[in-house]
């Protein structure tokens, strides 16, 4: 990355109108986009933005009620349009029935109704909807414990250890809103014929595993040398490989998240890194 | 040698340019994106076709609308002006004329005048003998006589770096009217480079292998420096070993580096399978080469005869891949794992060698009786060596991604953690809106986002409204975008911002082209003629003439706005290039950074990454701009 590369105009306006249509501010991107003057349906847009555009009422939708702790509805809305989504994702599922389920306890703290009953409530919902995704999947056990141990809190907050409390605040609640978001939008684009999907993809190791498959000895090969050779490096991959499969988030391998944010956190990065450096160049 | 010498002499009065593409697995380090933009520059176009573009511009003929002028001797003067230019440098006014016939050609779509026509046609030509020329020359495909050529491209190449973000729209206007650009027949010939022109001492990188080390003749080299052969044994008994090395070294800011072997023929007394061959690397700062490739410090080599890989004269451990006759073998090195990897016949065999962290150059030992084929990266490679790098490149992107700074990190200087980005970048949002005066856009921003935190959220946004200017340069924009209204825009800047049109003099002219325009659309002939008058006068510095002229052609139009240049000249975006130009002209008036936040971000991304590549940081090696939208 070069610093000689003037950042016009066009190429800012680009970034801003990617982070608005993926995070679904619906009207902002529109009005944003007649600003500047560019049409959803025109050429000048970039693939990504232009489907990730055609969603953008539904994933607004389902945000505002999931933020407003509509979790039902969410479901519904999910259900309704995307049938498939939380059929084949697991964890998906399971992370919006256990907001569900804080939801339902943080509505019972504001209210005064009988405790038993709220108790009851609980457990049969824990039972009927997440005992069946829980069983399969021991890390899946271990959140529905947490969430389950918030029943102890329910009358006095502020003595919530900071685990639960995270759990319990808004941040859980934005975590899975995120989730659902990119899990819309990696569906829309691996439904869209542009073979959008595949450039995406490409950048994401799918393309180097294909060939693996193809030449099924490189796997092996690979294999045997990297036992022999990185002990340390295998050791850690296994851990990592290790844990639970349907628990690691398939979105991780995505990658998938707007050009803004990307570039905030490669600011993170890279501001600490160089600072890093210069305490080690310091030392020497 | 003396074949040699001969081979050269022949080729060198063959062709002059050599063409060289950037493999496509380096355009995936930031190496060989900062190496594409250096390379993909075109020869800008000399003084006399500068000339020749003004002359024709007047005209009309490099101009939107030729079709008024047409008459005899205006032919007769276009083709004068053709023919001169092209006596005086044909190979160059041939390159250059062919976007020029794309002008004129598409210019056609409007008229029917068939003189025109022949012009193309004879110019045509001319380029096709151009492009056939040009064909040949990719079998030679590093041509010593390139280094000849190359002196006189030198000195230009540079020119034109900054270009080239523009590419698409710049395309997609090629017939339009770019109004305010001054450098606009400049941009037109950078679209006719697709492939790079460029000769081999200007790319950093290996292309061949050197003609000799030790000055064996025994050791023969190919024309284009990729196929080596080393004579059967005759006399002596003992096989001798012959080494040689590449012509360019690869630095640590290079990333990554592969390139693969073919084994052509093996010595008689081996057995099927294995060979006499060892590819790999030394290290650069080596100057004297004896011995096969892993054999002396410094060196790394994957040796054919029983699969071993050898670092400073000890065996490292062995691949146990013997390799021979008709396999293909390839040799990598990745800076940013800091790694040399081998692969066999498009495997992957695994990492050979660690803590590379010198500049290397590739080495190949022979002994008698074999020979090899290289691919340096001019064609395909056997191995999916664009995949290897995506894996790399996930690697690094999970690093940065997927890392959020954890709560005991005292030492972190930038301490952001993951649930604060959400709001920061609300933040660089918001303020980008009210940079660009977009005060509308913001306010329903800040509802959107209100809509979205149910509760009491603590972190409310609040946009900094109270700034004065905001309004005003809201207001501005509103006159200019939806009213149309010329004359408001340009008092309200001179009241507020009076500093702004005395120093940015072709925005005040701008702004009054579009007062022209309005007039010709409201069919007002006459006041549009007076105020074309005055604008002459105002502006009749030589940069603004040629605007004007055509400005006033459209009064030619009997229904002027029916013509597609007038749509294309009142389009919308040109009324938002205005205001872009206008709103950062005032914010520099006001002594306010003409940058917004989201543009100093990027900006300061792009420093500190440079810092990092020149620190030699590994990761940061094989990061693009494009990997973060930039």
């Amino acid at each position: 990355m070069g610093q000689g590369r003037m950042i016009n105009q066009q190429t800012m306006n680009k970034i801003v109108l990617n982070y608005l249509v993926f995070e679904g501010y619906k009207d902002t991107s529109e009005q944003f986009a007649q600003h500047i003057g560019i049409d959803f349906d025109g050429p000048e847009l970039d693939t990504f933005t232009r489907v990730a555009y055609q969603s953008i009422e539904f994933r607004n939708e389902i945000k505002l009620n999931l933020l407003n702790g509509s979790i039902e509805k969410v479901i519904d809305l999910l259900n309704l349009r995307k049938p498939d989504l939380l059929e084949t994702n697991n964890y998906l599922y399971f992370k919006i029935l256990l907001l569900n389920l804080i939801e339902m306890i943080k509505a019972n703290q504001n209210s005064n109704g009988d405790n038993e009953d709220f108790v009851m409530d609980i457990i049969k919902f824990a039972k009927s909807k997440l005992i069946n995704k829980v069983i399969k999947n021991s890390k899946f056990m271990e959140e529905l414990e947490l969430t389950m141990t918030l029943l102890l809190y329910s009358k006095n907050k502020d003595d919530m250890p900071k685990k639960l409390h995270e759990l319990f605040e808004y941040k859980f609640k934005n975590d899975v809103a995120d989730l659902i978001n990119k899990s819309i939008l990696v569906d829309e684009l691996r439904l869209d014929d542009g073979g959008v999907f595949e450039g995406e993809l490409d950048e994401d190791e799918e393309d180097f595993k294909e060939s693996e498959e193809d030449e099924n000895v490189e796997l092996e090969e690979r294999n045997d040398e990297r036992g022999g050779n990185q002990e340390e490096e295998e050791e850690e991959e296994e851990k990592e490989e290790g844990r639970d499969e349907e628990e690691v988030n398939h979105l991780d391998k995505f990658l998938l998240d707007s050009d803004l944010k990307k570039m905030v956190k490669l600011w993170i990065w890279a501001e600490n890194k160089v600072n890093d450096k210069n305490i080690a160049f310091k030392l020497e | 040698m003396s074949n040699l010498n001969d081979g050269l002499k022949r080729k060198s009065r063959s062709k002059s340019i050599t063409k060289i593409q950037i493999p496509s697995y380096l355009l995936k380090t930031t190496f060989g994106e900062e190496l594409e933009k250096k390379l993909n520059t075109s020869i800008p176009i000399d003084k006399d076709s500068k000339d020749l573009n003004n002359k024709l511009s007047i005209m009309g003929i490099m101009g939107k609308n030729p079709g008024k002028f047409i008459n005899t001797s205006y032919i007769e003067d276009v083709q004068n002006i053709f023919n001169h230019q092209r006596r005086r440098s044909s190979r160059r006014i041939s390159e250059g004329s062919l976007s020029r016939l794309r002008t004129i050609n598409s210019s056609n779509q409007y008229n029917d005048n068939n003189d025109l026509m022949d012009i193309d046609d004879d110019h045509i030509d001319n380029d096709e003998e151009e492009d056939d020329e040009d064909d040949d020359n990719e079998d030679d495909f590093y041509d010593e006589d390139a280094l000849l050529d190359s002196e006189d491209e030198d000195d230009n190449e540079d020119n034109n770096l900054e270009d080239g973000d523009d590419d698409d729209e710049d395309m997609d206007n090629e017939n339009i009217n770019v109004l305010y650009n001054e450098d606009e027949f400049d941009e037109f010939n950078d679209h006719d480079h697709p492939i790079l022109k460029i000769t081999e001492n200007k790319y950093p990188l290996p292309t061949k292998w050197e003609s000799s080390i030790n000055g064996n003749k025994n050791l023969n080299i190919s024309n284009n420096g990729l196929k080596l052969k080393v004579e059967p044994l005759q006399i002596s008994k003992n096989l001798e070993s012959y080494v040689t090395k590449s012509n360019h070294e690869i630095s640590i800011n290079t990333g990554l580096f592969y390139y693969e072997i073919e084994i052509l023929s093996v010595t008689n007394n081996n057995k099927r399978g294995n060979c006499d061959i060892s590819i790999g690397f030394i290290k650069s700062s080596i100057s004297n080469i004896n011995k096969f490739p892993g054999l002396e410090i410094g060196s790394y080599g994957f040796n054919g005869i029983d699969g071993s890989i050898h670092a400073n004269n000890s065996i490292n451990k062995n691949f146990n891949r013997k390799f021979g006759l008709g396999d293909i073998i390839g040799c990598g090195v990745n800076f940013a794992s800091k790694s040399i990897f081998y692969t066999k016949n498009g495997v992957y065999l695994g990492v050979a060698f660690n803590d590379i962290n010198k500049s290397l150059i590739p080495i190949v030992g022979l002994k008698n009786g074999n020979s090899i084929k290289t691919n340096f990266g001019q064609n395909e490679f056997i191995f999916n060596i664009d995949g290897y790098i995506d894996d790399e490149k996930l690697k690094i992107k999970k690093k940065i991604l997927l890392n959020d700074n954890g709560d005991n990190d005292l030492e972190k200087i930038n301490k952001i953690k993951d649930k604060d980005i959400p709001i920061i970048s609300n933040k660089l949002i918001s303020s980008y809106f009210n940079h660009l005066g977009f005060i509308e856009v913001g306010k329903t921003f800040q509802n959107e986002i209100l809509k979205r935190q149910s509760q009491k959220q603590s972190e409310k946004q609040k946009l900094d409204s109270n700034e004065d200017n905001l309004k005003i340069r809201s207001n501005i924009r509103k006159y200019l975008m939806k009213d149309e209204n010329f004359f408001k825009v340009i008092e309200l800047v001179d009241k507020n911002f009076p500093k702004v049109f005395k120093e940015n003099k072709e925005i005040l002219f701008a702004l009054k082209c579009q007062i022209f325009l309005l007039f010709i659309k409201k069919s007002q002939t006459i006041e549009a003629l007076k105020f074309g008058q005055d604008l002459q006068r105002e502006f009749n510095s030589i940069e603004f003439t040629n605007i004007l002229n055509e400005l006033f052609s459209l009064l030619a139009f009997d229904n002027p706005m029916e013509s597609p240049q007038f749509i294309k000249i009142f389009a919308r975006d040109k009324l938002e290039h205005i205001n872009q130009l206008l709103n950062t002209a005032i914010l520099k008036s006001l002594g306010l950074t003409s940058e917004s936040n989201l543009q100093r971000l990027i900006k300061h991304n792009l420093k500190l990454l440079n810092i990092l590549n020149k620190s030699n940081d590994n990761d940061s090696l094989l990061l693009t701009n494009q990997d973060f939208g930039i």
